[in-house]
């Protein structure tokens, strides 16, 4: 069992909220994993798919084969603006 | 040599960073400043009424130190600063303060403007404008681009 928060930055947390608890019944998951399963769930969350939508888990931005672990933070983000 | 780099939620006073900045300060040739205002107007003219930088607690800020330290390290500089605003900004309020100290100007001012130009493209923010025709999230233009291309390595 994995346990996660999952939060949105920049235009995606417009559509989908800022943070989600999701829950997943296996051992182990992975970043794509985790997107795709977003997007099966909720259709607004199809945007995850874009490759433009990047991911950090626990502030390090990963790719998709990245392995997530129980009660890590998970970030999807949109291009980043600059200041 | 000091690196700072913060995140204001709250305001943030140009006038009194520099100030602190300058004070004491007797070994240094130069002092180089930039304050970043927000704009009125959008790029394509649209009223902005609005200013919302959306920022991550721990990434947000961890971009503005690395960009901090990589232009104490790329320069002749002795002290660089950086403050941005994150959250709610009004037309005409400070976003972004910048200052550099150097024993030569030369210096200070390619620092400043090197910091500026990453700042513009590489800080995790988003940025969303809103005004009476709407709200829209803006990426960084071409010309922010073709600015920090001028200082590729």
């Amino acid at each position: 069992m994995i346990r996660l928060s999952v939060s949105f930055y920049g235009e995606i947390a417009d559509r989908l909220g800022r943070e989600r608890a999701m829950v997943f019944a296996v051992d182990d998951i992975t970043v794509g994993e985790i997107r795709a399963e977003l997007a099966r769930q909720d259709e607004a969350a199809t945007i995850l798919l874009n490759p433009q939508i990047r991911a950090a888990v626990d502030s390090v931005i990963v790719d998709d084969d990245a392995g997530v672990r129980s009660g890590q933070d998970v970030v999807f983000f949109s291009i980043v603006s600059g200041g | 040599m000091a690196v700072e780099a913060r995140l204001e939620t709250g305001g943030l006073d140009a006038g009194a960073e520099l100030a602190a900045f300058l004070s004491g300060r007797d070994a240094d040739g130069a002092v180089v400043s930039f304050t970043g205002l927000a704009r009125s107007r959008g790029a394509d003219g649209a009223a902005v009424e609005r200013l919302r930088l959306d920022w991550h607690p721990v990434m947000t800020a961890r971009s503005l130190s690395v960009l901090a330290e990589a232009t104490a390290a790329r320069f002749d500089v002795s002290d660089v600063l950086v403050v941005h605003r994150g959250g709610e900004i009004a037309p005409g309020e400070t976003i972004v303060f910048v200052a550099v100290a150097s024993p030569h100007r030369r210096q200070a001012f390619f620092a400043a403007d090197y910091l500026m130009d990453r700042l513009k493209t590489e800080a995790v923010f988003w940025k969303h404008e809103s005004g009476p025709g709407g709200g829209r999230w803006i990426e960084p233009t071409e010309r922010d681009r073709a600015d920090r291309a001028r200082w590729s390595d």
